[in-house]
């Protein structure tokens, strides 16, 4: 059974039953209706398809031919993003794409809208997954499973400001330690004239070896 | 596989008194139109829930991967034949958008129906056309669609020489053909597996979900005479396809065939 297909299927499956819990995906989807968004993830070159239509998004993973026919041209979809995997984190925030272009970690070829109405549906989805998980599941195991979710969520979020809290106390530490500039400044002019001081007692020195080299020659 | 069907493979059309296979009987081959006919009309009804449970869901898949081979874009026009409820249909219709048209195109006018009604039932109205054909002799013109597909078709065909030119014909130049059907299992034991599967648990399966044990019966038979991977890929060469390949899946159980024409 092909894989790739049994994974985009759920995915799809997902994405979609995941969107009808927002009352309003048909608005956001709308202006996408009709329009396609290729993604390609570097450094593994595997690229999808993600078709919109008024009610639903269908995903596709474009298979090659035995004989790489060059199949998954980049003009198939209206828009298509090339993106380093390490960069997918970092593409909500909008004023991070120019650097991301700029890195090569980041390539959109077509009409950007596309982008732009795809990260807007993705922002302004607004599911309630205790919601979601009760029509599923039933109330008591639903309030568990979220309560469970909860508690591991503020337990990563303490862990993590405890991680901040620990690092910062440690900079602080560090910090009184390191010396001001002032310091510097003068530990750095008293070293200038400690080195003006040897090389006057250098040249004195050498004064005096050869006044009395001088000596020794004028008594032979 | 191949060894058994030399009956219609390697007739180029109806002669009078001519036999072909239906399943594993022999009949007339002016008969096994018809005969067909009545196998589909039978299961139309309950065809879409059939295939869920006797492939366990798996025909989605393989669906899927069919339509991921295509190449399918937008504005295209894609020739879903032999398409029966409509499966692949759905996804072309997404895919090529309101620029692009797909034909369901099918030989049964109760299949066809069931695919129409599920069709608009998921909104699906502006870009799909329905035409009652035969496979043998389609009535597209010349160089006109972008993508043919056949699913589950090509084995219920009398004469399928004749099916692989038509397609042919109406291909693009630049066009490709898909081909999925049931094929030969590339180990003897999942053979053995399978045919156990399909001649006893199937037509029992049949029965109890659609009262039709014998149309299940027949599916099991016909898939057995369909030709074996490299048989089909030779038709298609001689139909004047280029480029032909297929993969084999879920070990050969099913294979889908790819073509092109140039
Ligand atoms: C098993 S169904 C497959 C339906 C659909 N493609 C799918 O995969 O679900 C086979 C279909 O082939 C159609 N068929 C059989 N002989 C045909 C022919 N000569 N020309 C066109 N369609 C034919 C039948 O009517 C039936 O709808």
């Amino acid at each position: 059974m092909p894989i790739t297909q049994l994974l985009s299927g759920a995915a799809e499956l997902s994405a979609n039953e995941l969107m009808r819990w927002d009352n309003d995906y048909q608005t956001y989807l709308a202006p996408l209706a009709g329009r396609s968004l290729g993604i390609t993830l570097l450094p593994m070159h595997l690229t999808v398809h993600l078709y919109f239509s008024d009610s639903r998004i269908d995903i596709s993973i474009p298979e090659t031919l035995p004989q790489n026919e060059i199949e998954v041209a980049a003009d198939i979809c209206d828009c298509h993003l090339t993106i380093h995997i390490s960069a997918l984190s970092e593409m909500r925030n909008a004023n991070q794409l120019t650097r991301l272009i700029k890195e090569d970690k980041l390539d959109i070829e077509g009409d950007l809208a596309v982008a732009q109405n795809v990260s807007a549906l993705a922002n302004n989805l607004d599911i309630d997954l205790t919601e979601m998980l009760t029509h599923k599941l039933g109330d008591v195991p639903a309030h568990t499973l979220m309560g469970g979710a909860n508690s591991i969520k503020n337990y990563v979020a303490y862990l993590k400001q405890h991680v901040e809290v620990t690092v910062g106390e440690a900079l602080i530490e560090e910090k009184r330690l390191v010396a001001s500039p002032l310091a510097l400044a003068h530990f750095s002019d008293e070293v200038t004239d400690t080195r003006y001081w040897c090389d006057r007692l250098t040249a004195r020195i050498q004064r005096l070896e050869q006044a009395q080299q001088a000596q020794q020659q004028d008594v032979k | 596989m191949s060894d058994n069907n030399a009956t219609s493979e390697t007739q180029p059309a109806s002669v009078a008194g001519s036999k072909t296979h239906f399943g594993f009987t022999q009949v007339d081959t002016e008969q096994k139109e018809s005969l067909v006919a009545d196998v589909f009309h039978s299961v139309a009804a309950k065809y879409d829930i059939m295939n869920d449970v006797m492939s366990m869901g798996i025909h989605r898949i393989w669906k899927r991967y069919t339509i991921d081979c295509s190449g399918a874009r937008k504005g295209q026009q894609i020739l879903d034949l032999a398409g029966g409820t409509g499966d692949l249909t759905a996804k072309f219709s997404r895919i090529v958008g309101p620029t692009g048209s797909v034909t369901l195109s099918d030989i049964n006018p109760s299949m066809l129906e069931v695919g129409k009604d599920k069709l608009r039932d998921m909104g699906l109205v502006d870009n799909i056309k329905y035409v009652e054909a035969n496979a043998e002799a389609l009535p597209f013109p010349d160089n006109h669609f972008d993508i043919v597909t056949m699913a589950f078709g090509l084995r219920n065909v009398t004469h399928k020489e004749n099916a692989l030119a038509s397609i042919y014909r109406v291909l693009k130049p630049g066009g490709r053909l898909l081909v999925l059907e049931f094929s030969k299992p590339t180990s003897s034991a999942l053979e053995k597996i399978y045919d156990t599967y399909s001649f006893h648990l199937l037509p029992k399966m049949g029965k109890l979900i659609a009262d039709d044990e014998d149309s299940y019966r027949y599916l099991a038979e016909s898939i057995r005479m369909h030709p074996d991977q490299d048989t089909l890929e030779q038709m298609m060469q001689t139909a004047g396809f280029e480029g032909t390949s297929y993969t084999n899946l879920t070990g050969g159980i099913v294979a889908l065939h790819r073509g092109f024409k140039y």
